[in-house]
């Protein structure tokens, strides 16, 4: 009994995605079997269609639009990263002191 | 003093300028996507002005020479499973309907011979309703194929899954929307 190709082998025969010996198979497969060569024509009917559609465009403002948006975004990340720089200091020199304390604490006892 | 206070200021325009020049060189494609994805204009601009945002949010995290078109695809991609969830708006399909632009739902006749119809000089509008009549993740996989002509192997890194599952959902978005586009073109019985 001859074994049918995956279905899904059809599609990438058509995209050229499989190896050599994949591809002798289903060009085998579709000249013994003319659904299977229907198929194969449907497949390439729809792809050329997919390629073929027109280009979408968006209204000439879109595009400013969305680069003044983004430069809001820089602008609230950069408030954010400086206030975040800010508390990391702070906490840095906070801790530092505590140290600092810790340590003079230590050198009075000895003493 | 003030220099320290301004630097995250200049690292951010710095990475502003580059991240604008990338975006400016995908500006055509991503609309694209964002239209083909989503199925209109209104909602492309909201879904790609998002993924924009979002993409410089995390621009830290982008791969410097890797390409930024497929990075913001992954982004405008799961933007949009996010969107429909969210929205939930979309009806739920059967894989044989198709919207025939007049507010019916035509079934498909599995007894037509599909080999008497050519899709070749399909209209635009009656391409974007089949692509939205299928699932979403058909949608996506035929999108970046067919229309952006990503490989395989770039549209699993897109989309997080096997290949094996990019060339199933490709087929068989490719093979419903042969269906659809047959009856779309058979027209009301």
């Amino acid at each position: 009994m001859r074994r049918r190709t995956d279905e899904s082998h059809l599609s990438a025969y058509v995209d050229e995605m499989l190896s050599g010996p994949e591809m002798r198979t289903v060009a085998a497969e579709a000249r013994l079997d003319e659904s299977t060569a229907a198929k194969l024509a449907h497949l390439r009917q729809v792809v050329q269609a997919l390629r073929e559609a027109p280009e979408p465009s968006p209204p000439a403002d879109f595009w400013p639009q969305v680069y003044r948006r983004v430069r809001q975004v820089a602008l609230a990340e950069a408030r954010r990263s400086r206030w975040r720089r800010t508390l990391a200091t702070a906490g840095g020199s906070l801790l530092l002191v505590a140290a600092l304390a810790a340590l003079a604490k230590w050198l009075l006892r000895l003493g | 003093m003030a220099g320290w206070w301004r630097q995250p200021q200049a690292r951010v325009e710095q990475d502003l300028a580059v991240f604008e020049e990338l975006v400016a060189r995908y500006e055509r494609q991503a609309y694209r996507v964002a239209y083909r994805l989503t199925g209109n204009h209104e909602d492309a601009q909201d879904l790609l002005q998002e993924a924009v945002c979002e993409a410089f949010r995390s621009f830290a995290r982008f791969e410097r020479g890797t390409r930024f078109d497929r990075w913001l695809y992954r982004i405008m991609t799961n933007r949009q499973i996010d969107r429909v969830r969210r929205e939930s708006r979309q009806p739920v399909l059967s894989l044989d309907q198709v919207d025939a632009g007049d507010g019916t739902w035509e079934v498909a006749d599995d007894h037509a011979d599909p080999g008497d119809v050519l899709v070749e000089d399909l209209l635009d509008e009656r391409l974007q309703a089949a692509l939205n009549a299928l699932p979403r993740e058909y949608r996506e996989a035929v999108v970046l194929v067919d229309m952006e002509d990503l490989s395989y192997e770039e549209v699993a890194r897109v989309l997080r899954c096997p290949i094996g599952t990019v060339r199933s959902r490709l087929h068989r978005g490719r093979m419903l929307l042969r269906e659809a586009l047959t009856v779309a073109d058979q027209g009301p019985q």
